[in-house]
């Protein structure tokens, strides 16, 4: 009870400090959405992981005033998803590569294991 | 050999055959309710160059939409030089700063030719390899022919790519199913999901400019017109345009449709403050009870205050 009492008073002191800066007075449609399916909390906390994420992007090859720049255009969800995992996430990029090369190491895995032997004892 | 090392062969090949046979699990039927054979022919190609599917990718969603992107600012935003490609949320994000809004898709192929069937592209993401060992890959859907079973794709350096369609639910399947449209705003999927929608506006929300915010919740508020939600987003877009007794009806609305709505309540009550109606303000806040509990419980007390203090006035209305 009185974990979530601090957890209540974290929020509006959160709240207070997060939201209004930018847009006046008015609750963000943003945050009305988090509040109706219950994730208001994640979503503040996820805009305190902004920095976060920005630093990790600057590892990889990125300056830290473009890294900022580009995490502003980041929702809560979005950074959520990201924070501490950029490395594990699909960094997609590819061309068209390997993959002929993998099939033919198992064909040739297959070939030694005895397959063509069936086809020739038969 | 022996018999013994000729049955593992067996068996690896059983195994084989049996992978290979998974594939046919997915539902690759291109539904009659679809059009026989849809290319969206007059969506741009940029082949891309090494690594960069995802610029190039983005590049061909946003100039279907209508927009007009430098490749190397879609690249600047996207990018990251030592992971050698694109993150997705970058991709939405991208998306987003062009004035474009990136809209989820759901993860079946109908949903996917739905769309395309509508004149939306489809950016996917693929994996090219196995699940152990993936080669991620953007595309954009841009067509299928049911007859063939195919599905046509801007890929790589090709144009157009013609995958068979267990080969591209494979490859698509693989990638976690995931998928987007990039539309203009004030446009919607051809099958809007509610849940999908407002998701997509509260995150395009955040970095708008309020013009286009408006266009965007006036779309979903002739789909939904019963969610408090829309008429929130209409509302606060007003605001920032100095439309007050606009952004007033849109929070009016909201709550005709949802009474328990505090945010739309509070920003009625707000805006009602700042066209010096501080009385009518007050009946507003005052016609509901917030419970303690409310993580709105504190703008709920500045507020009220503000508003007793200019209720008590002498030319009060």
């Amino acid at each position: 009870m009185t974990g979530m009492i601090f957890r209540n008073a974290l929020i509006l002191v959160l709240l207070a400090a997060m939201t209004f800066p930018a847009h006046a007075q008015l609750v963000s449609t943003g945050d009305a959405l988090a509040l109706e399916t219950g994730q208001l909390e994640t979503r503040i906390e996820a805009f305190l992981l902004r920095d976060d994420v920005a630093a990790e992007l600057s590892q990889y090859g990125i300056s830290h005033e473009k890294a900022m720049a580009r995490v502003a255009n980041l929702s809560a969800a979005e950074l959520e998803q990201v924070a501490g995992r950029i490395d594990e996430m699909p960094a997609a990029g590819s061309g068209v590569v390997v993959i002929a090369g993998v099939v033919f190491i198992v064909l040739i895995i297959l070939e030694f294991v005895g397959v063509t032997d069936i086809f020739k004892s038969t | 050999m022996t018999p013994g090392i000729r049955g593992i062969g067996a068996a690896g090949l059983a195994a084989l055959i049996l992978l290979a046979g998974g594939c046919a699990t997915y539902d690759t039927r291109i539904p009659q309710s679809l059009a026989p054979r849809v290319d969206l022919a007059e969506t741009p190609f940029h082949p891309q160059l090494e690594y960069h599917c995802g610029p190039a990718a983005l590049t061909t969603m946003l100039e279907a939409s209508g927009a007009n992107p430098e490749y190397n600012t879609v690249a600047e935003r996207v990018y990251v030089p030592d992971l050698k490609g694109s993150l997705q949320v970058e991709m939405m994000a991208g998306a987003r700063s062009f004035d474009r809004i990136p809209f989820r898709v759901p993860g079946e192929l109908s949903a996917v030719l739905a769309e395309v069937e509508a004149g939306h592209p489809v950016l996917i993401l693929q994996n090219l390899r196995v699940r152990s060992f993936p080669a991620w890959h953007y595309a954009v859907v841009v067509g299928y022919d049911r007859e063939q079973g195919e599905i046509l794709m801007r890929s790589g350096t090709e144009r157009v790519q013609a995958t068979s369609v267990s080969k591209w639910m494979r490859q698509w399947d693989w990638a976690s199913r995931w998928a987007i449209v990039v539309l203009e705003p004030g446009e919607l999927p051809a099958e809007p999901a509610q849940a999908a929608v407002f998701r997509a506006l509260a995150d395009f929300d955040e970095n708008a400019r309020p013009e286009s915010r408006l266009r965007a919740w006036a779309a979903a508020a002739e789909h939904w017109p019963d969610t408090a939600l829309v008429h929130m987003g209409l509302g606060n877009a007003s605001y920032e345009l100095d439309q007050r007794e606009a952004a007033a009806d849109s929070f009016r609305r909201a709550l005709a449709a949802q009474p328990e709505h505090w945010p739309a309540r509070l920003n009625l009550a707000q805006v009602l403050l700042e066209l010096e109606q501080p009385c009518k303000g007050r009946q507003v806040i005052e016609a509901e009870t917030m419970g303690f509990e409310h993580p709105l419980v504190e703008t709920h007390g500045k507020l009220s205050i503000k508003l007793n203090q200019a209720c008590s006035t002498p030319d009060d209305h």
